[in-house]
């Protein structure tokens, strides 16, 4: 390599520029230095043989007719592919569009099948909040046969007045005296505390009634012992 | 072996027809400007991947996948421009991409026939001088770094302009200049002093600088 500075300029100018284009100044110093004149001869010469070498890479050599076949098939898959992902969107789209409109039909039939039950007005105007049903009228608007419950055994009879207190003191007699009848309350009292203790609900189903009446009868009263205490 | 060099836009014109419209073809879905598109380009970009790997069957396989990414992003493909710059960006990537695997793995069978060659070369009573110093440059086009390689291969091989190598390797000319410029300075130091020039070469060198 030679050490003139201008010998980078010059190869470049040699590599990658026309002969025309060279300026005299340059043309001078090819004149005068001769390890430029020899470094640009070997740049040239080396460029012809890489050249060379290039070529011999590839020359005579092409894709073979296998290529074209490979490639088509290719081609065709990703078409395929690309309807198909085309498709997708539109599919999620159908469904979506489907759900809506059947989710809005139920709703209508919802909104007409019950205003029409309960007789909304005709004007579609909103039920007025303010306006309290009764029981017997919610009763009457459902259908005929379904769970209806006959009016009269909707309200709880009324307990008789002071009932409490006569099953209190019951209660306290038996515990104090220990007798074996005084157990036994009048049908009159269980009534009246059921439904504290039961609610209203299950005071209606007479299998709930009875239980509780098994539940809350006092049990006999053991025999004492002679001259023990009774448990 | 002297290379006339294109001027203007790569691949400008296919057969007459501007890539424009066959690109918008293609984009169309239509398989025939495909097969169009594919003749028309195949050669340049088999010769790049064939000038880096020196391997037919990579090679091959490199044109495959370079193609189906054509057409896997065709609606991409700018209409107004050939698309060569861009095909042949492609298949550098997947060039060097392939070479980091496989060259740990093992060599192309091209290269070891080259270098068998090559060994047989080195006894010069056998084997020509040129054809030495040949393999002597093969070897050194392929140890070069990847962009000085492609540098070359663009430039010196393809016959493309500075500017378009640059284009297609995205770099600036004067970035394109300096990879050729160190390109031939290492191919020219892997050369024995005694070697670097066939003995007709060796002549006419002799003739240039007298």
């Amino acid at each position: 390599m030679t050490s003139c500075k201008r010998s980078r300029e010059l190869l470049e100018l040699f590599r990658y520029d026309s002969p025309a284009d060279w300026s005299s100044p340059q043309l001078r110093h090819l004149e005068v230095c001769q390890s430029c004149r020899l470094e640009v001869a070997l740049d040239r010469e080396v460029v012809r043989q890489i050249e060379r070498a290039l070529h011999e890479r590839v020359d005579g050599a092409g894709p073979s007719p296998a290529a074209w076949a490979a490639i088509r098939r290719a081609a065709e898959v990703q078409s395929a592919g690309s309807r198909r992902g085309w498709l997708a969107p539109l599919r999620v789209l159908g469904r979506g569009i489907a759900f809506t409109a059947a989710s809005t039909a139920a709703v209508v039939l919802i909104v007409f099948g019950a205003g029409r039950q309960l007789a909304l007005p005709a004007d579609g105007r909103a039920a007025d909040t303010s306006v309290t049903v009764s029981g017997p009228a919610i009763t009457a608007a459902l259908p005929a046969g379904l769970g209806r419950i006959p009016a009269e055994q909707l309200q709880a009879p009324a307990a008789p007045d002071g009932a409490d207190l006569v099953m209190e003191a019951e209660l306290s007699r038996s515990a104090k005296t220990g007798d074996e009848a005084a157990g036994t309350f009048s049908d009159d009292a269980i009534v009246a505390r059921a439904p504290t203790v039961l609610g209203p609900a299950a005071y209606l189903q007479e299998e709930l009634i009875t239980d509780a009446v098994v539940a809350s009868a006092p049990q006999p009263a053991p025999t004492p012992e002679p001259g023990g205490n009774p448990v | 072996m002297s290379i006339k060099r294109s001027s203007g836009q790569v691949g400008a014109e296919v057969d007459g027809e501007e890539p424009g419209g066959l690109v918008e073809r293609v984009q169309s879905g239509d398989l025939d400007a495909f097969e169009e598109f594919f003749n028309s380009f195949k050669r340049p970009v088999y010769a790049t991947a064939l000038a880096i790997t020196r391997d037919p069957f990579v090679a091959e396989e490199i044109l495959q996948d370079c193609f189906v990414k054509a057409y896997r992003v065709k609606d991409r493909l700018d209409r107004d421009r050939s698309p060569l710059p861009w095909l042949q960006r492609v298949t550098i990537n997947l060039c060097y991409s392939r070479l980091s695997r496989r060259r740990t793995l093992v060599e192309p069978i091209t290269t070891l026939i080259t270098n068998l060659v090559a060994d047989i070369a080195l006894r010069p009573d056998q084997v020509a001088e040129s054809r030495e110093v040949l393999e002597v440059l093969q070897r050194g086009i392929d140890s070069l770094p990847p962009k000085q390689q492609t540098a070359i291969i663009l430039y010196y091989l393809h016959g493309y302009s500075l500017a378009e190598s640059a284009q297609i390797a995205e770099c600036n000319v004067g970035t394109m200049k300096s990879r050729l410029h160190y390109a031939l300075r290492a191919l020219r130091t892997r050369l024995p002093v005694e070697r670097r020039l066939a003995p007709r070469a060796r002549a006419r060198v002799a003739d240039d600088i007298l």
